[in-house]
């Protein structure tokens, strides 16, 4: 246990009066690692006020530079610091601000190839992202790693904050399953935002981490604040957890990360067929392996005709319990790669899932691996059960 | 009763954040919405009575997912939409 | 005072308008109208310059189409935007589906949704006010009001064939109609593009449509012969001449003369290096021999960029037969531009000129049929459509 010092203890007098912190509290503050994703302008006074409050490994997420712009409401960095690196910078000033406390410096882009491990190092995760494709990487990186992720977003005279992804509550996939296509939405540099709502939003932000490290009142979990600075209100929506959410529902799609910027580049060039639906159509994934496609009817005749074939079910085992095809070999695309050795390269292999997508990500590890016989069944067990045998339960 | 108003859609309001209308459901509060300011109820509604996908409706501050949700008059109405600035 | 040439420019951020008053040499460069939606199209009325109409979304919001009878200084919206019929059902499965972002299916049937309002185009010149928009998912829509209200086109939204012709999946811009062409000879003989779905065509005013692609390459289908499926990027009808019809396909360039109904690949005359991959295609207004295309990278995984970092423009004064690079004032190297299918237009100027927008935001134009190029605006959002308007 970390014991406070002498200064510590000086220094976070007011904190140690509150009965609801006090010693204790403060030795978890101190313990706690809290990762800042994002020092722009949510990050500023979140850093700020969590360095001061004592939080004992502060890591702050960014890879840009300070730009003059920035100085309206990023109140970390000072005037003369335009042109210099934000964590840099951020490192600098919070180590003046608290010199007892530890900042890890992180200067790269929030990439799903780096998220988990980033993130695994930390208790606590504040998103003070500024775009919809990091904030649900973010998000979905919170939930697969299962830590708790401070949100708060603001724009024009407008903010919001809520607690994801946290003691079995709801996360932003919940309330919005996809983000809005490529840039389409106004960002702060295009709609323009009120310096100080990027100050009341990100305090908020830190009080709600502070009080999920101490355990104490009732944290945003469950619920999305909003601020209007105008009319001067807040006001809260209530969050139910979507059984159905993509990330942390009863039958998540998403399992891994995937950075959106890619999904959306693609989508912002039309004209490029991706799939077709005659019989042994091909498709061609986002990388353009050829892949072939078998249509649950043609399944069907060549199952029927005693063809000898591998039907591999690649979904998660409560998915499979609801219902499979008869005589499929199951191995969750997770556990793929360490059971290939189950499969045998020769034979024919058709790989479904619910809908087509993890097939033909299994299909690009098989064909990785030396296998070439292999079908994507068109629509997973969704097309099956529909054109096949509707007995089929599909979770 | 009192509806809220997202910054996107505040183009059909005179800018107005907080708006009065009526109805005893849903549909029809959206239906009155639309005849005060043309053309907003389309671009969160469409043309199947689908809430479209980055527009949410909060009735006393919950989620609405059916549209013929019945309303008794006095209900807080948000409409929101996801923000992605920081 | 020479006239003023406006080239108007949709982008993924809004609309803007591009001026010259003095004869193509310089330009200005307007303050954006709708700044922050995205601006699929953006068309003046040949008929009556003063309407204009503008197909529209914004990030959170649905589809619109907007419409301007002074010029575009001010705007109105559609009280009828593009929507499909309500499908009866269609809300229990809606609330059903709720939190879930797939398409709504009652009974097996797609309850469609206009996703977005993607191409249009103007009417008949005996049709004033007229105007026809294609979506995504494919349907095609008419305006008999200058766009103020829009009505399904039945005859096609809900042809017999329509599922078929549609079934083939999404490209990653969506499933897209595009590229309406109506002959101007006569008002119901009408073509129209879906990328995928093929080239159809309809000689009763849209009542019934037929497939329209023999000879026309589908290398991604397994049956190459199919009737429809093939991916077409941009078709145009020469104004003149309009039994001449040209079309930039996912596979290739092609040119049809009718009454034959087969496409003559005229792509294969393009150099091999280069290959006859792209978005748009331009026609010469006064001469159907004459054509230009924009090529880009279609090799494995579909940059669609500039071959080997070059942009450059084709042209060909014979029919397809060959082609000539067009490349002088463009970057020699190291530019990867991306030309979407409306990015690329012509004026009725003498001589011919031609304009081009990249997704990266420039807009190239040159006043001498292609010769030589100087870019007139950089900075701009990505750009989705060009089109011109000329006033006195």
């Amino acid at each position: 246990m970390d014991s406070l010092s002498r200064t510590e203890k000086i220094r976070y007098s007011r904190h140690l009066l509150l009965p609801e912190i006090g010693i204790a509290g403060q030795e978890k503050l101190k313990q706690a690692k809290v990762l800042i994703i994002g020092a722009g302008g949510l990050g500023s006074p979140s850093s700020l006020y969590l360095a001061a409050a004592g939080i004992g490994t502060l890591g702050i997420v960014d890879f840009d530079l300070i730009d003059a712009t920035n100085l309206q409401r990023q109140v970390l960095y000072d005037t003369d610091a335009v042109g210099k690196s934000k964590v840099q910078m951020a490192k600098e000033r919070l180590s003046r601000l608290n010199p007892e406390i530890t900042i890890r410096m992180h200067d790269q882009r929030f990439s799903a190839s780096t998220a988990k491990e980033l993130i695994a190092a930390y208790d606590i995760v504040i998103d003070g992202t500024d775009n919809f494709s990091t904030r649900y990487l973010v998000n979905d990186a919170c939930v697969l790693m299962n830590k708790p992720n401070v949100y708060g977003s603001i724009f024009r005279f407008e903010g919001q904050s809520s607690v994801f992804s946290y003691a079995g509550g709801p996360c932003y996939r919940c309330l919005f399953p996809e983000p809005p296509e490529g840039d389409a939405i106004p960002n702060c540099a295009e709609g323009g935002v009120l310096g100080v709502i990027a100050g009341i939003i990100g305090c908020i932000q830190a009080n709600e981490c502070i009080k999920i490290i101490c355990s104490i009142g009732k944290t945003l979990k469950g619920r999305l604040l909003l601020f209007d600075s105008l009319a001067m209100s807040f006001d809260e929506l209530k969050i139910d957890r979507n059984p159905k959410c993509p990330v942390c529902g009863n039958l998540p799609t998403i399992t891994e990360l995937r950075d959106q910027d890619e999904i959306c580049a693609s989508q912002n060039q039309p004209g490029a067929p991706t799939a077709t639906t005659n019989s042994n159509r091909v498709s061609t994934t986002k990388e353009s392996t050829v892949m072939k496609e078998i249509t649950a009817i043609e399944l069907k005749k060549e199952l029927s005709s005693g063809k000898e074939l591998v039907v591999l079910d690649v979904r998660t085992p409560p998915e499979v319990a609801l219902g499979r095809l008869e005589s499929c070999v199951h191995i969750p695309l997770q556990e793929l790669n360490q059971r290939l050795d189950e499969l045998d390269k020769e034979k024919d292999i058709v790989v479904y899932c619910k809908s087509g997508g993890r097939s033909r990500r299994a299909i690009e590890v098989l064909q990785n691996h030396g296998f070439k016989h292999l079908r994507n069944l068109t629509g997973g067990i969704t097309a099956w059960s529909f054109e096949v045998d509707p007995s089929i339960v599909v979770g | 009763m009192k509806i809220h108003i997202p910054s996107p859609l505040r183009s059909y309001t005179k800018n107005e954040s907080i708006v009065e209308s009526h109805g005893s459901s849903v549909r029809e509060l959206l239906q009155n919405l639309d005849h005060a300011y043309p053309g907003i109820r389309f671009r969160m509604i469409d043309e199947q009575d689908g809430i479209r996908q980055h527009i949410r409706i909060f009735v006393e501050r919950n989620q609405v997912t059916d549209l013929s949700m019945p309303l008794k008059g006095n209900e807080l109405v948000h409409i929101i939409c996801a923000l992605s600035g920081g | 005072m020479a006239k003023t040439i406006t080239v108007l420019v949709g982008t993924r951020k809004g609309a803007f308008f591009l001026r010259s008053n003095d004869s193509r040499k310089t330009w200005q460069l307007s303050e954006p109208t709708y700044l922050g939606h995205i601006v699929y199209h953006l068309v003046a009325d040949p008929r009556d310059p003063k309407h204009l109409v503008m197909c529209t979304k914004a990030g959170h919001l649905g589809p619109t189409v907007y419409y301007s009878e002074d010029g575009g200084q001010s705007w109105s919206e559609s009280s009828t935007p593009p929507q499909f019929p309500k499908q009866q059902g269609a809300e229990e499965a809606k609330a059903a589906e709720a939190g879930e972002s797939k398409p709504n299916e009652k009974n097996g049937k797609k309850a469609r949704v206009v996703e977005s309002v993607f191409w249009l185009s103007p009417g008949h010149a005996s049709d004033p006010g007229t105007w026809y928009v294609g979506t995504n998912p494919p349907g095609i829509f008419v305006s008999k009001d200058h766009g103020k209200t829009w009505q399904p086109m039945t005859g096609f939204n809900e042809h017999p064939m329509y599922s078929k012709w549609t079934e083939m999946g999404e490209t990653p811009g969506g499933q897209l109609l595009h590229s309406i062409n109506i002959d101007p000879r006569d008002k119901n003989h009408i073509y129209c593009g879906i990328s995928v779905g093929g080239v159809f065509e309809s000689t009763d005013g849209g009542a019934d449509w037929k497939p329209l692609n023999k000879g026309c390459a589908a290398d991604f289908m397994p049956d190459e012969d199919a009737d429809f499926g093939h991916d077409p990027h941009c078709l145009v009808m020469h104004p003149k001449n309009p039994d001449r019809i040209y079309q930039q396909n996912h596979c290739g360039i092609y040119r049809m003369d009718r009454p034959s109904n087969e496409w003559i690949r005229i792509g294969k005359n393009m150099p091999k290096e280069i290959g006859d991959i792209g978005f748009p295609i331009v026609v010469d207004p006064n001469n159907a021999d004459k054509a230009w295309v924009f090529p880009m990278d279609g090799s494995d995984v579909w940059p669609r960029t500039s071959p080997g970092g070059k942009p450059a423009v084709y042209v060909t004064s014979n029919a397809g037969e060959s082609w000539e690079r067009q490349d002088k004032g463009l970057p020699p190297e190291k530019a990867y531009f991306t030309v979407k299918r409306q990015a690329m237009c012509g004026d009725a100027e003498q001589p011919f000129g031609l304009y081009f927008g990249t997704s990266q935001g420039e807009v190239w134009a040159s006043a001498d049929e292609g010769e030589n190029w100087s870019c007139i605006v950089r900075y701009l959002p990505e750009i989705f459509s060009l089109s011109i308007v000329a006033s006195d």
